[in-house]
């Protein structure tokens, strides 16, 4: 206790509460004085108002000095003091103007109710008021507020305070000295007060340090309690949560469709069969306590089983899994499949052998792989037809350059002027006597020599021309002849390579389509880098040329646009690769199709076979390269590209789909 | 920065604390001053009128006090006639005129003055119409009194309180007691603080005034 009351920091704290409390008295009467104050003033006016309202003069009368006093005086005195009590609660010149004012108050009363000796009760009453404040200095003010009153009346209206017309110079003593009495007493009240206050600030210290102290205590017993009922919940829960599993787990066994045998490892009886087994063979639980795994097996003998079960009584194996048969008990045999390891249960060593029923297995097996056999032959026909496929579409792409080639040396032919020559022949003939005078006098004679010259430059013009047609159609020819070698190998998966000079293999397949080309009055623009020549199958790579050339014709066929244009570059890409590209001003590829756009079997085109772009991004793939497509959309044409290696090396994995990110947008 | 506008505030409030102080004692001042100004009295009182010397009582002393019935400061005049009449028993009779214009009905004087002045014990009350009492002893403040003595003669003159409205002690009052008691004073006149009975014009020329200073 003393220790305590000693505290530095516990005298810094009573001090802190002191003041606190004694702010807050004085404050709190501070606010009273201020009601106080109003009240006396309305209090004034009605004495005023009551007692003296007017002054006369004969029959003739104004207002009372006293009406104006008690309004204006009053409000002086009042105003003041409740503005300090708001705006400066708690301070010493609030509790001094107060005490000023409340005295003067004390005269003004005096004075409205016409000197009345109960009026005079107002100053001591105000002065015990006064004391609330608990400060001896502001008794003083007012005290001295009231002695210098009566001083200063005594000095110029003695008759006025003490009925007498001369002034005595002891009167206002015996007058202020009653006031000095009623000081001595609240003087000695606010010193208790003050020290009184200081002693419960002291004790509301203690209290609140003990407080404190205990409140920490109850802070961390609550702490360690908490932490305790936390670890206790924990384990509660942790226990439950056990509990419940080995619950679940113990029902999850129960009921499974495994059948679960625990028997004895010694005398080999069953001492537990989840309900599974139970159905399964037929048994009732009763009838499987003498039983042993042995009369459930048909296949082991005591033996066998022991030799069995060797490698886990001995530790060399934890568990053992073997294929056996289960004989109901009308005698029914089913597969089983048996995993069977050692445990311990209610203190025994025991084995447990979990046990699954692989009848529908057997079956499904037999069946899968019936439907595999019927796979591998479905995928068989499914291949062929794609090689057919392939032929026929590359072969039709082919047969329609043979097609515009025979049309126009048959055009040629219809159109030859070769059918000129026997009536040329019919006029030698007719002339062969005179023939010398014939061409040298005749007119039509004369024109002959020139006719013959021209009819010969246009005879040796279109057999250049059905040369050149028919060498085209040699080259479809040859190249039917390939396509078929190519699908041959593609379906026997071997191919040949070759040296070749890619621009060369580029103007191959725009010389197959040129007659489309020209007949659609394609404008073709030829973009070459100096790439040299590179190791593919020529055959592979021409059939992909061909198909994007042909899809490029279709698309700038199917658009309306004014531009008619094939761009083909041939450029070096990095990595050894060279790049092909066949860009069109054609009908372009909307966004959603440009992600399926080589899927075997879409197509846009409605006597399109969703083929050509399928099978060309599988030979780029095969040849190690790849194809990709990129369009801005419909109307906006849209680029090929198609990357070969340098060298080309076949995989062997057989065709793929194309990598989803090498079609790019 | 913050420290000097607090210094500047506090500084001002002190200023205006000082203001108000003076503001008050002021006002304090004129209201004391006020209440302690007495009205005009005269030096010579001239004979009673025949109607009051009628009323004189023989063998004893004989007050008349003047009252205007409506002057606030003349209750305090009654309040120390009833204590005269207390301390003074058989050996004074009084006599109140209340100031009554004569166009005024009877009501105007009849208010709570005259009943409270009524019921002291020998004091009888009576009407002074148009002052004309008043005017012809010279009278022209509330609440002045005169005191006769057995013999007749005029041996007090002046008020019975010590400012206006204000009871209590007072030199008047004891002078009355003393002489009705004891025969003797050391005062035979005193300043009286009371409204005007009559109006300026209708009190007496030539009277001379003197004030409790």
């Amino acid at each position: 206790m003393t220790e305590i009351l000693f505290d530095d920091v516990h005298d810094e704290r009573t001090e802190t509460l002191y003041q606190e409390q004694l702010r807050k008295l004085r404050s709190g009467t501070d606010r009273i004085f201020a009601v106080l104050m109003g009240f006396q003033w309305i209090v004034g006016i009605a004495t005023a108002v009551v007692i003296s309202p007017r002054t006369w003069i004969g029959e003739t009368s104004s207002v009372h000095l006293h009406v104006w006093g008690a309004v204006l005086l009053g409000g002086v005195l009042s105003g003041f003091p409740i503005f300090l009590a708001i705006s400066h609660p708690g301070t010493k010149l609030t509790r001094h103007s107060i005490a000023v004012a409340q005295m003067l108050w004390s005269a003004l009363l005096i004075h409205l109710s016409g000197g009345r000796i109960e009026t005079h009760f107002h100053v001591f009453g105000s002065l015990a008021f006064i004391a609330f404040y608990r400060d001896w200095r502001v008794l003083m003010t007012a005290t001295v507020v009231v002695a210098a009153d009566h001083f200063l009346r005594g000095v110029y209206w003695p008759q006025s305070v003490f009925g007498v017309m001369v002034e005595s110079p002891w009167r206002w003593i015996e007058h202020a000295g009653w006031a000095v009495f009623e000081d001595v007493i609240l003087v000695v009240s606010c010193f208790r007060g003050t020290r009184e206050a200081r002693e419960i600030s002291s004790r509301q210290a203690l209290l609140e340090r003990t407080n404190e102290r205990i409140e920490q205590e109850v802070s961390e017993r609550t702490l360690e309690l908490r932490a305790a009922n936390e670890r206790l919940a924990g384990e509660i829960r942790d226990r439950e949560s056990a509990e419940a599993r080995e619950t679940r787990l113990g029902r999850i066994i129960e009921h499974s469709l495994n059948e679960i045998y625990v028997f004895d490892r010694h005398s080999l009886k069953f001492c537990e069969v989840n309900r599974g087994a139970l159905r399964n063979l037929g048994y009732s639980m009763k009838e499987m306590y003498d039983l042993t795994p042995l009369d459930l097996k048909p296949k082991h003998t005591m033996d066998s089983f022991v030799r069995l079960i060797e490698p886990l009584v001995c530790g060399a194996e934890e568990v053992i899994p073997f294929e056996t048969e289960h004989r109901r008990k009308d005698g029914s045999l089913y597969p089983v499949e048996v995993h069977l390891q050692l445990a311990e249960w209610d203190s025994r060593d025991v084995f447990v052998a979990i046990i699954l029923d692989i009848s529908e297995r057997q079956k499904l097996q037999s069946e899968r792989d019936r439907i595999q056999t019927q796979l591998v032959e479905a995928s068989r026909s499914a291949g062929m037809a794609e090689i057919a496929t392939g032929i026929l579409h590359n072969v039709g792409n082919v047969l329609n350059s043979v097609n515009v080639s025979a049309n126009m040396i048959s055009n040629r032919l219809t159109t030859s002027r070769v059918t000129q020559l026997p009536k040329i022949v019919g006029l030698l003939d007719e002339h062969a006597e005179d023939l010398g005078t014939f061409i040298t006098i005749d007119e039509k004679g004369q024109r002959l020599p020139g006719y013959l010259s021209q009819l010969s430059d246009v005879l040796v013009a279109d057999c250049d021309t059905m040369q050149s047609e028919f060498e085209s159609i040699q080259n479809n020819i040859d190249h039917i002849k390939e396509i078929v070698q190519v699908q041959q190998a593609y379906a026997q998966r071997s191919g040949v390579e070759e040296v070749i000079a890619v621009t060369e293999l580029v103007e191959m397949a725009l010389k197959i389509n040129d007659a489309a080309l020209i007949r659609h009055e394609i404008e073709i623009v030829r973009e070459y880098d100096d790439v040299g020549p590179i190791v593919a199958d020529k055959h592979l790579a021409l059939q992909i040329l061909i198909n994007l050339i042909t899809n490029a014709k279709n698309a700038i066929d199917e658009h309306d646009g004014d531009e008619r244009r094939l761009v083909i570059r041939v450029t070096r890409c990095p990595g050894d690769h060279v790049g092909i590209e066949v860009q069109d001003s054609g009908r372009g590829i909307k966004p959603e199709n440009l992600i399926q756009i080589f899927t075997h079997g879409f197509t846009t085109r409605s006597e399109g076979h969703g083929f050509g772009l399928h099978s060309s991004a599988n030979a780029a793939v095969e040849m190690g390269g790849s194809l990709s497509v990129s369009s801005d959309g419909e109307g906006q044409g849209a680029t090929f590209f198609l990357k070969l290696p340098m060298k080309t090396v076949l995989s062997a994995a057989g065709f793929a789909e194309p990598d989803a990110e090498a079609v790019t947008a | 920065m913050n420290h000097s506008i607090h210094n500047k505030s506090a500084h001002l409030l002190l200023l205006g604390a000082a203001a108000w102080l003076l503001l008050a004692l002021t006002g304090t001042i004129v209201l004391t001053g006020y209440s302690n100004t007495a009205g005009a009295v005269a030096n010579t009182i001239p004979p009673l009128p025949e109607a009051l010397s009628a009323r004189m009582a023989t063998g004893r002393h004989t007050l008349f006090i003047f009252v205007h019935p409506k002057c606030p400061c003349s209750r305090a005049s009654i309040s120390e006639l009833a204590r005269l009449m207390t301390a003074c028993h058989e050996h004074l009779d009084a006599h109140a005129y209340f100031f009554q214009p004569a166009d005024q009905p009877n009501s105007w004087s009849h208010t709570g003055l005259w009943e409270a002045t009524e019921r002291i014990p020998r004091v009888t009350v009576a009407q002074d119409i148009d002052g004309w009492n008043a005017r012809s002893l010279q009278i022209g403040t509330s609440g002045e009194v005169l005191l006769y003595g057995p013999q007749g003669d005029l041996v007090f003159h002046g008020g019975i309180t010590s400012a206006r409205g204000h009871e209590g002690d007072n030199i008047g009052r004891t002078a009355v007691e003393q002489i009705v008691l004891q025969q003797q004073s050391d005062h035979s006149a005193t300043p009286v603080f009371g409204c005007s009975i009559l109006a300026p014009q209708d009190t007496c020329c030539d009277q001379q005034r003197e004030t409790a200073q």
